[in-house]
């Protein structure tokens, strides 16, 4: 569970303070399917950010299971994002010079597992989102849908409890889009958090809980009408 | 992560820019290569020198060489050495022997052509025993050939080019003053340091019936014991100071000092001169930490997705740090191997043995280790503090 009480995120240029995000208060149950949404600039990536351990915020409370993350240092952070938490990015970052199953290889290499492990896992991973054939293939060789699915193998390999993934689809097609989601879909039936941030009302639509962040406040808070797009 | 893990990681990064890291490689290789060489050459040329003082560790050679000879009592030709001073030497304790050789430069008959100076040593049993001859040509003499007054002789290749026309001269007969002398063995030139380029040997015995002489001219003492032979050397300076009412004609040359003394002027030396060559070391370090320093910023992405699915601080520091130090390594042992190369060609062509220590490998790992965490620490210590957002976001 997710738990955020009180958050505000300043910045400071120059004289200015900035507040980027304004006394937000969230709770993500676990097994959500959750969507930030929100125009560009209102500071949802931010609270993203906040919520993958990537930032911290100014003030607040944020507890993720048990753990209250404002009094983690950045190794315990890391610990954090490495097992408890898989991203996948709207560029999908996967390492250029490596192969899909090396990118894959990563969070594990991080974590420790031993390197047959590994293997075995990746190979799970990428079968789960259907590319095990492109195992040995350079990110550059395949598309940019394949490129997402090779993001979420690599999000789920450490079989983290939340998924955050931000704008998953900003850099894919319609149809590339709805497949991805629909990984997403899986994933959340097989228990898995999942939390999207979009500007897209199509994909905030595959969420069962949804959050509009405006000028770094959450403005409405709704659970819409989920699209059932599973087969 | 493990040691291994990072080490393939930094051997994946360094491949795939071949190129740039052979470049950056250069200045480590140079440095390292040359540090080597210039250690061979100096521990060869010093082994050569030390050759070239061809005497064992426990001899001492007694000179006659007066300050002032107009002081001295005894006129020049008073400073060679007699029976007596041999037996007042033998009686040292710590002298286990004394032993005289003769030296005189003569003329040559040879073909009844024009007489040709030349440089004449009597030898005895010991002189051979120590200076293995090595023959070109013919036979060394025998035992009973040195006491025995037999005229015959051995020459060097040099004095063969010099004295005979370069003809063969085993069994010619040449004359030294009056009196015919068979060559019986043809030796290659001797390296001596010191003392005179010697053309013809002679034994002790044909020595003192051509020339008449029975006293010599070189005393060499060998010690019971290489510790007493600084005693020993005062000993017998002394002796030979008193008996010859001279204060101080009679001097010792000791040639475990002199080798002592050649050791030291050689590695001074070379302790300079790598020391120089040890700078460009550090410029190779300077080029290291600079391309360094570009990969870094170009790997900003990846350094920020790898914080993003786990890296911590520590992981990213030292990921960069064993990439610097494995560069470097590399760079050192590419030096190592041309080094060696380089110097064994060099050794080939002047002639000395290949003297290659294991301590070069000092100078081919763990320097160039050093300078890889050094110059490495910078490029990590930026890597290790990208915040992970600003790295993501990083075009």
């Amino acid at each position: 569970m997710i738990s955020l009480t009180e958050i505000f995120k300043t910045y400071q240029i120059a004289e200015d303070k900035i507040n980027v995000l304004n006394n937000i208060n969230l709770t993500v149950e676990r097994g959500d399917f959750f969507a930030i949404t929100g125009p560009s600039g209102s500071g949802k990536t931010t609270l993203m950010n906040i919520i993958g351990c990537l930032d911290k915020p100014s003030s607040g409370t944020f507890m993720l299971d048990n753990i209250n993350i404002m009094n983690c240092n950045e190794q315990e952070l890391a610990r954090v994002r490495n097992l408890s938490i898989g991203f996948v990015f709207q560029n999908f970052h996967l390492l250029p010079r490596m192969s899909v199953i090396e990118n894959i290889h990563i969070p594990m290499v991080y974590a420790g597992v031993p390197k047959k492990e590994r293997d075995s896992k990746a190979k799970i991973a990428l079968e789960k989102v259907g590319l095990l054939e492109k195992a040995n293939f350079l990110p550059s060789e395949i598309s940019g849908g394949q490129k997402q699915r090779v993001a979420i193998a690599r999000a789920i390999v450490n079989e983290p409890e939340i998924i955050l993934a931000d704008e998953p689809t900003g850099a894919l097609d319609t149809e590339t889009s709805m497949t991805i989601m629909n990984h997403f879909l899986h994933l959340n039936n097989e228990g898995t958090t999942i939390i999207v941030v979009t500007h897209e009302k199509d994909i905030a639509s595959f969420a069962n809980n949804q959050i509009v962040v405006r000028d770094g406040s959450i403005v409405n808070t709704e659970a819409p009408h989920r699209k059932d797009r599973l087969s | 992560m493990s040691f291994i893990e990072n080490f393939k990681m930094a051997l994946f990064s360094i491949f795939s820019h071949k190129l740039r890291s052979v470049l950056t490689m250069l200045g480590i290789i140079i440095g390292v290569s040359s540090v080597v060489i210039i250690v061979a050459i100096g521990k060869g040329g010093e082994h050569l020198l030390k050759s070239q003082i061809s005497s064992s560790e426990n001899n001492l050679q007694i000179i006659y060489q007066p300050n002032n000879p107009t002081q001295s009592p005894n006129n020049i030709t008073d400073g060679n050495f007699n029976n007596s001073d041999i037996n007042l030497l033998k009686s040292i304790p710590e002298v286990e022997d004394a032993v005289g050789l003769s030296s005189r430069v003569v003329e040559l008959e040879y073909n009844k052509t024009a007489n040709e100076s030349t440089t004449v040593l009597s030898v005895n049993h010991n002189y051979i025993k120590e200076h293995n001859f090595e023959f070109v040509n013919g036979i060394n003499f025998t035992r009973k050939n040195i006491s025995s007054g037999e005229r015959i002789a051995i020459v060097n290749q040099e004095s063969v080019k010099r004295l005979f026309d370069s003809q063969n001269p085993l069994g010619e007969i040449f004359w030294l003053s009056g009196q015919p002398i068979k060559v019986i063995g043809i030796t290659k030139n001797s390296k001596e340091a010191f003392g005179l380029d010697t053309d013809i040997y002679l034994p002790e015995s044909t020595y003192k019936v051509v020339f008449n002489e029975n006293n010599y001219n070189q005393l060499t003492l060998k010690v019971k014991d290489a510790d007493s032979l600084k005693t020993a050397g005062e000993k017998a300076q002394k002796l030979l100071n008193q008996a010859h009412n001279t204060e101080d004609s009679y001097q010792v040359i000791n040639f475990k000092e002199i080798s002592k003394g050649i050791e030291n002027v050689t590695s001074t030396m070379t302790l300079i001169i790598s020391s120089i060559a040890g700078i460009s070391l550090v410029v190779g370090g300077v080029g290291v930490m600079n391309i360094m320093l570009v990969s870094v910023t170009e790997r900003t992405r990846e350094i920020g997705v790898r914080k993003a699915l786990g890296a911590t601080k520590q992981q990213i520091l030292t990921q960069f740090l064993i990439e610097s130090v494995t560069i470097s390594i590399i760079g050192g042992l590419l030096g190592v191997v041309i080094g060696i190369g380089i110097s064994t060609i060099i050794s080939l062509v002047a002639g000395w043995p290949v003297l290659i220590s294991w301590s070069i490998l000092i100078i081919g790992i763990i320097f160039p280790m050093i300078i890889g965490v050094l110059f490495g620490i910078i490029p990590a210590n930026k890597a290790a503090k990208l915040t992970p957002i600003e790295s993501l976001r990083y075009e």
